[in-house]
């Protein structure tokens, strides 16, 4: 196949693609396009809370029916929170972490030349692109975009006079039917090809972790996105031929709504964030030049976590009416699942301990994922507990903890993982300097961002309210608000940083070698950037991948291809187990 | 389907399956799953209501329903029995075999559809209640997934011509047939979840 690579035309190289790395650019961009606009609609979200009497600037752009003189009504604030979470969910972090990482690494994780389909591979991101589409231009339609938050629930959802959103609505859930798709797609091309199409030697226990999470991820999103396909379709349904799946009136049930949504979207959670604990792990035993700590604990964790992952939806419900014995039940299976999550926690911080750590931003980013996934752990256990959930449910608590888990965690997760296989992607480095500024500044902005969202929750800040100061209660929080909103505008405006980076270094980055942290698995094997069909010979696996500083190697790292010294190769899963 | 597959290499580590089986059966979980979502949310709505079918709608056509899932699971049979010639190198009886299988699954589609237009005739409307709208989503979703089967079916048989069978159809009936069990199966199970219970 790489022999007439080069003769390939550029809408067969670039456009339409069945290259994994190709793809995988390609839903890189498709993610960071989207982040662009969720992260514009966060900054509007955070003025009209932050200064909800002050016309927002550049308000004035937008028609005078959404924001008349630049201030935004309540409507278009629903909308826009709507939307914001919906683009961040649906079109950026599950894109980026499956979509991006998932086909730029499986196949040069695993020593594979590709997919097992690629063709599959390429439709899956040609329908997620439509769909992307279709929910961002709601917002042109004559009542503007989905505005029920993206939960969906009926019966706000179900009926477009309450809300007063006709078309917004119904093609939002259009879109999350496409998206799904794809979804399925790329879950079926990354099992088939994970289980199928390893290197010689690469034994299930030999793969990296980030393989491992990947696996684990796609498993949750093929059994997960079609119980959402079943309870969108009859939402759509009920939207548009008048069926009364979760009408009362017409004897539908409200609550099997939030318990099949959930059962998808509790999944959703774990698809958010195994990804990035797969490429933290890779990441922190790289740069701490050490094996990870406790190999097979982080892989049976994944799967515990994933496994827990499908029967604790019900603890987004405890207030739903649902019956409160369940909610026990409900209680302590969520709880079960702080257990992998410490495993891993622990596994992380055994894995630098004592470690040769080099700062690079990459490791700093990763850092950053497992102290902020402590604290929205932490306060995820908060939520668990029923008793505790009555009081802080609906609150901004609720709002600091997902940012908490999807920023602090998947957020750095990605920008760790941009920062690590950047060189591999574009041959290129990116800018280290600017990097570590770039995270120095995200980090310290991203906590005055969201850790006072635990206070105002405490205090009764309901979230999904315009207006905070039309509550006399909410009154004298009123100064907390505006100091998130001037903490989120910087953070937002930093971002600048590792944009302009990203797009400047890949012309005038320096060119990356194949290997330029010095780590073991397959894809550093490979030429930066890798040619179609990867590499000159397929590897053949030794050992695993976390072989740091083993005793009697000349260099403090031993990629999976070549042998430990002193003779046969190993036939144990690792040397770091045998060593220990 | 069958020019996508880079079949995994005999000296890496490649599974029982071969790709093409191993990714039928994981995308045949995919669509369990919306079938059980689909079911699992018929099973609530039923005993949410003090009676099923609720008083006054009209009954579904039990001896259509049960004649027609003799069609779906005939037309498998004739489906294996054109995979086993398939096997015995008998591209005649191959193509025999994929020819009865679409024709049966077309006429299963067609009489769900002559169902449907009964029921709507003797006025059990698709959104009158929701006895009426579960049966419509999930044998329409059921209908869906035949539709696609039986012109699958009937698009091989007509490509299948030579007195051969090249690799590469030869992993496309395999996956169809997979496909067109599972559609077979889950009607079965649709079968007894809507007209017997």
């Amino acid at each position: 196949m790489s022999e007439h690579a080069h003769k390939t035309p550029f809408i067969r190289k670039y456009i339409f693609s069945t290259d994994h790395k190709v793809i995988g650019i390609q839903f890189l961009m498709m993610s960071l396009f989207f982040m662009i606009i969720g992260g514009l609609l966060a900054m509007m979200v955070r003025w009209q809370l932050g200064f909800p009497e002050k016309a927002m600037p550049l308000g004035t752009l937008f028609p005078d029916k959404l924001m008349p003189e630049g201030h935004m009504g309540p409507e278009f604030y629903n909308a826009v929170f709507t939307m914001h979470a919906s683009i961040m969910i649906f079109l950026v972090i599950i894109p980026i972490l499956a979509g991006a990482f998932g086909n730029f690494l499986v196949p040069l994780m695993i020593g594979a030349r590709d997919m097992a389909y690629p063709k599959l591979n390429m439709l899956s991101f040609w329908v997620a692109v439509p769909g992307g589409l279709l929910m961002a231009s709601s917002f042109f339609t004559d009542t503007g975009a989905a505005a029920t938050g993206w939960t969906a629930y009926p019966p706000l959802s179900a009926v477009a006079d309450y809300t007063g959103v006709t078309a917004g609505q119904s093609m939002w859930i259009g879109a999350v039917l496409i998206v799904g798709t794809a979804s399925i797609m790329g879950a079926v091309n990354y099992i088939t090809t994970i289980i199928n199409m390893r290197a010689p030697g690469m034994h299930l226990f030999r793969m990296p972790l980030t393989i491992w999470a990947l696996f684990i991820t796609a498993i949750l999103q093929l059994l997960a996105t079609p119980v959402l396909a079943s309870v969108m379709g009859m939402l759509l349904f009920d939207r548009t031929l008048g069926t009364h799946f979760f009408a009362p009136v017409g004897g539908g049930q409200v609550l099997m709504f939030q318990h099949m949504f959930w059962f998808y979207s509790h999944p959703a959670v774990y698809i958010m964030i195994l990804p990035a604990m797969g490429f933290v792990s890779d990441i922190l035993a790289t740069f701490s030049r050490k094996p990870i700590f406790g190999y097979k604990a982080m892989a049976f964790s994944i799967m515990g976590i994933a496994g827990l992952g499908f029967i604790v939806w019900g603890h987004h419900m405890f207030q739903s009416g649902m019956n409160p014995l369940l909610g026990t039940t409900f209680m302590a299976s969520t709880m079960v699942i702080a257990v992998p999550s410490a495993i891993k926690t622990f596994n992380w911080l055994g894995t630098i301990w004592r470690g040769s750590i080099r700062f690079t931003p990459a490791m700093l980013n990763a850092l950053a994922f497992v102290s902020t996934f402590i604290v929205g752990g932490l306060s995820g256990i908060f939520m668990a507990s029923t008793p505790v959930d009555m009081f802080i449910h609906d609150t901004y608590f609720i709002v600091a903890h997902i940012h908490y888990v999807l920023f602090g965690g998947s957020l750095f997760g990605v920008f760790a993982a941009i920062n690590y296989w950047y060189p591999k992607m574009f041959g290129r480095m990116m800018n280290e300097a600017v990097n570590t500024v770039h995270f120095i500044l995200t980090f310290i902005f991203f906590n005055l961002t969201f850790f006072p969202m635990h206070m105002l929750g405490m205090a009764g800040h309901m979230r999904r309210i315009a207006d905070p100061t039309a509550y006399d209660f909410l009154k004298p929080l009123q100064p907390l608000n505006e100091f998130i909103t001037i903490n989120a505008l910087i953070l937002g405006a930093v971002q600048v940083l590792f944009a302009g980076n990203f797009i400047i270094s890949l012309f005038a980055g320096k060119k990356a070698e194949r290997n330029p942290w010095h780590a073991n698995s397959l894809e550093w094997v490979a030429p930066s950037p890798p040619p179609h069909g990867n590499f000159e010979t397929i590897p053949t696996v030794y050992h695993g991948p976390y072989e740091f500083s083993v005793p009697g190697v000349v260099e403090d790292y031993l990629p999976q291809d070549r042998p430990a010294p002193g003779g046969a190769p190993s036939h144990t899963p690792s040397l770091s187990t045998a060593r220990a | 389907m069958e020019s996508m597959a880079i079949p995994g290499r005999p000296d890496g580590p490649a599974g029982a399956l071969p790709n093409h089986r191993l990714a039928t059966f994981v995308f045949l979980m995919a669509g369990t799953m919306l079938f059980i979502g689909l079911v699992g949310a018929l099973i609530v709505l039923r005993y949410a209501m003090p009676q099923w079918p609720p008083p006054g709608v009209p009954s579904l056509p039990l001896g259509l329903g049960t004649f027609n899932t003799a069609v779906i699971l005939l037309s498998s049979i004739a489906l294996q029995r054109g995979v086993r010639a398939m096997r015995l190198l008998d591209a005649a009886a191959l193509r025999r075999g994929l020819t009865f299988a679409s024709v049966l699954g077309a006429l299963f589609v067609a009489l769900q559809a002559l169902q449907w237009s009964i029921l709507i005739g003797r006025g059990l409307s698709f959104a009158g209640t929701t006895y009426a709208s579960t049966f419509y989503v999930i044998s329409g979703a059921h209908a869906a997934h035949a539709l696609t089967g039986f012109l699958w079916l009937g698009a091989m048989a007509l490509r299948q011509r030579q007195a051969w069978v090249t690799d590469a159809m030869q992993r496309q009936i395999e996956v169809c047939a997979l496909f067109w069990h599972f559609v077979g199966l889950v009607w079965v199970f649709l079968y007894v979840v809507l007209y017997l219970l």
